[in-house]
């Protein structure tokens, strides 16, 4: 084989070798994040700020909710248009349940003695799917 | 940025439409102050004033749900 046709294989080689390395890296890139994230040491103080900014959230989301509970119930003969369908309502106040026990949990979780962070953490990321599950609900009809 | 800000400023993006609902606001938005990233864990009368907010907010909830 002459000179170039080498430099040529070689460079095909090196390019092959590098396009297949490069998405592996990536993956490998990925799991060292996620290995980090996992090593990383739970701030408890954060956390405790993170359920005190979650309450805040799930008391803005029972205002809104209230505005819609306080509207007079679809369905009657003299319901208003602007009023509170009973199947919304049923929904809201099934979320606000959720809610609320969770934002109490993850209260306690982060202030209990000798909690462990790292369950403190999970507690307090299930409470934020509910509140913004609740939120979500409250904002829609809450605010029209 | 922290989980805590972010948060924060999710219910800061919530104020206007909570203003519109007739809700003082005040202490939400010290709720919003005390978990900026440089302040540290919310203090006890924070917590309680929070704690009374929502329990306020709950009972009305709860009567209005009644119909």
């Amino acid at each position: 084989m002459k000179k170039p046709q080498v430099r040529k294989l070689f460079a095909a080689i090196g390019i092959a070798a590098s396009l297949s390395v490069l998405p592996g890296c990536a993956v490998f890139d990925g799991i060292g994040k996620v290995q980090e994230v996992a090593n990383k040491p739970v701030d408890m103080a954060e956390l405790q700020k993170d359920a005190f900014a979650l309450k805040s959230i799930y008391a803005g989301a029972l205002r809104l909710g209230i505005v819609y509970l306080e509207r007079p119930r679809c369905g009657q003969p003299t319901s208003p248009v602007i009023c509170s369908e009973p199947a919304i309502v049923a929904q809201m106040v099934k979320a606000r349940a959720v809610a609320g026990a969770s934002v109490e949990s993850a209260d306690g979780a982060v202030y209990a003695l000798g909690a462990q962070p790292t369950v403190a953490q999970v507690v307090v990321k299930a409470a934020q799917e509910s509140v913004n599950a609740f939120k979500l609900i409250a904002e829609t009809y809450g605010s029209k | 940025m922290g989980a805590a800000i972010v948060l924060a400023i999710e219910v800061a993006s919530m104020i206007p439409t909570l203003i519109d609902a007739g809700m003082d606001v005040y202490q939400l938005w010290a709720g919003v102050k005390a978990v900026n990233d440089e302040a540290g864990p919310p203090t006890d009368a924070q917590r309680q004033q929070l704690n009374e907010l929502v329990k306020g907010l709950e009972a009305r909830f709860d009567a209005a749900a009644k119909g």
